[in-house]
């Protein structure tokens, strides 16, 4: 599904990546773990496509073809979703149109037929009971004014109703409360397929418990520097991320 | 300049007019001539050259019609239509219960310079509009009315350096509820309109008011519109401004007694080199009077804007409560806006906020749409609709609120076909 070959990334003539090597099968979920500052999130904006990271080198294999090649609105028709830490707030634009927008242009890429309103609205409308988000949110701006458990719910109702084969989950465990980690990790648990990959990006290993990840890899200055199973989350958890420091 | 003073004498010659009005005429001009054409020295003026009017000539519309609109057109449908600065009487239609005078037949003392009462700076356009006004129209409601009353002034291929002056004046009875639509079209022309509406509102009285500018892209579009609001009465207004190479419009506006009220909402769309400039005053005169002023501007190209709010509370209107807000969206590095929101202030017991924000389109959120799959141009147009939004949510006529959603779409579909 996703394999990263030595990808070096670098943002204000700052490397940050510095070498990273991933390879995540159809049906897994792995977990990119570290502590602050160690490149996670520039991990996941490089391969959603954000232009203000410069690729320095290395390869992103997607599905057979090189991801760094496609620009951002490409990577997502191709299948590639990315959940924010800090979702974008858009005043003015009510969740209906966007998502609306959204679903019918991933639609649209795959032949199929765009939704009309009705047909659409019965289809957001189960996608939100699956993420426990009220239909009141519709008319709502995108983001304006929602909570941190509301945003990130959001997120994960997108990924529910865009159909990717990888999404990639960055930090969308920060900030909240245990009820709405459950919520999240359900909506990820629901989206997982032999068909799919997830990535799933946090500091903590609380959200893991609810997920079943094959893999856990730990982040540190721009290099994974461990890789291992689910028991490795629960190690760190003991004894944080400086007993590794020696091995970078 | 000096052809102005000529043209005054040659119309009042061909149009013998009644003396007050003749004398009114002069009065104006001698005014206007006092300063000129405004140079960009006056503070008013500095991001808006009009001194270059000198150097163009404008001719008045020749073969003025003496028509008067009549009352009695049976239609339901009430409009006031004027072609190349001529009253159209086949396209107009009024209703028994408005009363239309023709000012410009008025025997008794006519006094047209509300603008001039209220606005303490100088306007030299208001009383260039008085001096010239070959159109000059008071609409006099005096029973609630659903159904909008439209002004609507189409300029025609025709109408190449034509100068138009027109004057309206509303007045509405106590307790009257209406929707008055002020519409600006133009043809492919170079022409001045140089437009005074005047808003004058009885008590608990409440009209809603849109107005749409979309003259032709050469033209120039001058105005000053001076609303005075009663007690207990409200004036909600929506302004699209999308035409002229020059916009200018000078908003005054008095709150003349206890809970009167004024939404002013306007959007600005900016293109190639047009220059859109507002300067507003609102005057809270009496005490509990409330005021929310919301203006955005959209520039792109090569365009400018400016904006000139001001909200003076004087020292007897406590309790007041007023917002005035402008918020730009610039969609090119060569595009320009100066903005200026101004509070003056003498009562103590009041609430006033006042906010201006510049900015381009957030790349946050710009990137945000673009990860869930829309291509730049449709994320873009998302951006730029919402931030639109704002004015075009809050207008209350269905019938309007289509139709100035419809001149958003298009404008957004022509900058994008620019691209």
């Amino acid at each position: 599904m996703l394999e990263i070959k030595n990808l070096k990334a670098s943002i204000e003539n700052k490397e940050i990546l510095k070498g990273i090597n991933l390879n995540i099968l159809p049906g897994e979920l792995h977990a990119i773990m570290g502590p602050n500052g160690s490149g996670k999130s520039t991990l996941a904006h490089v391969l959603a496509g954000r232009e203000i990271f410069e690729v320095l080198d290395g390869k992103v294999i997607y599905n057979g073809s090189d991801l760094l090649d496609l620009d951002a609105e490409e990577r997502a028709l191709s299948g590639v979703f990315m959940s924010y830490q800090y979702p974008a707030v858009i005043p003015g634009v009510n969740l209906a149109y966007f998502l609306k927008a959204a679903v019918n242009s991933v639609r649209k890429h795959r032949g199929q037929k765009e939704m009309d309103s009705v047909e659409f609205l019965n289809f957001i409308k189960e996608k939100m009971s699956q993420v426990q988000m009220d239909e009141k949110y519709l008319k709502r701006s995108v983001n304006d004014g929602f909570s941190g458990g509301e945003k990130k719910r959001n997120e994960i109702l997108q990924m529910l109703s865009l159909d990717p084969s990888l999404a990639i989950l960055d930090e969308t465990d920060s900030g909240l409360d245990i009820d709405a980690i459950r919520i999240v990790a359900n909506g990820v648990n629901e989206f997982r397929r032999s068909d799919r990959s997830v990535l799933v990006i946090t500091h903590y290993q609380r959200i893991l418990q609810y997920m079943n990840p094959d893999k856990i890899h730990v982040l540190m200055n721009g290099k994974i520097i461990k890789s291992g199973g689910k028991e490795l989350a629960l190690e760190l958890e003991e004894k944080g991320y400086s007993w590794l420091e020696g091995s970078v | 300049m000096n052809y102005l003073i000529g043209q005054l004498k040659e119309y009042i010659l061909s149009n013998s007019s009644n003396k007050n009005i003749i004398k009114l005429r002069q009065n104006a001009l001698d005014k206007f001539l006092q300063h000129g054409f405004p140079k960009s020295n006056l503070e008013n003026y500095r991001f808006t050259n009009l001194s270059k009017l000198n150097k163009l000539k404008f001719d008045l519309p020749k073969n003025l019609t003496k028509k008067q609109a009549s009352s009695g057109i049976k239609n339901e449908y009430p409009i006031l239509q004027f072609v190349d600065g001529q009253f159209s009487k086949e396209l107009s239609s009024i209703p028994n219960f408005i009363t239309v005078e023709n000012v410009l037949n008025k025997e008794e003392n006519f006094q047209p310079s509300h603008a001039v009462k209220y606005d303490s700076s100088f306007n030299p356009f208001a009383y260039l509009n008085s001096a010239f006004m070959n159109i000059g129209y008071c609409i006099k409601i005096t029973k609630s009315f659903d159904l909008p009353i439209i002004i609507e002034s189409k300029m025609t291929k025709k109408s190449n350096n034509l100068m138009i002056h027109p004057k309206f004046i509303i007045e509405s009875s106590n307790n009257v509820d209406a929707t008055i639509c002020e519409s600006y079209i133009g043809e492919n022309a170079f022409y001045l309109n140089n437009v005074s509406t005047n808003f004058i509102l009885g008590n608990n009285s409440h009209i809603k008011h849109y107005r749409s500018q979309l003259e032709s892209d050469k033209a120039y579009h001058i105005a000053n519109s001076n609303y005075n609001i009663s007690k207990d009465a409200s004036i909600h207004s929506t302004q699209i401004v999308l035409g002229s190479l020059l916009h200018r419009h000078d908003i005054n506006v008095i709150l003349n007694g206890e809970n009167a009220n004024i939404d002013l909402n306007g959007l600005c769309l900016i293109k190639n080199s047009q220059h859109f400039d507002h300067n507003i005053i609102f005057d809270h005169a009496k005490e509990y009077v409330t005021s929310n002023m919301l203006f955005k501007y959209i520039l792109s190209d090569k365009s400018s804007g400016v904006f000139n709010g001001r909200a003076l509370v004087r020292e007897d209107s406590q309790k007041i409560d007023s917002i005035q807000t402008n918020n730009n969206l610039i969609l090119s590095d060569r595009s320009i806006m100066n903005s200026n929101p101004q509070l003056e202030i003498y009562a103590d017991d009041v609430k006033c906020t006042h906010g201006s924000t510049t900015g381009q389109i957030d790349e946050d959120a710009l990137f945000y749409l673009r990860s869930r799959g829309l291509d730049i141009l449709a994320a873009k147009s998302i951006l730029i609709n919402g931030f639109a939004n704002e004015i075009i949510d809050a207008m209350s006529n269905k019938t309007f609120k289509l139709k100035f959603t419809k001149y958003l779409q298009e404008w957004l579909k022509n900058i994008n076909n620019e691209k």
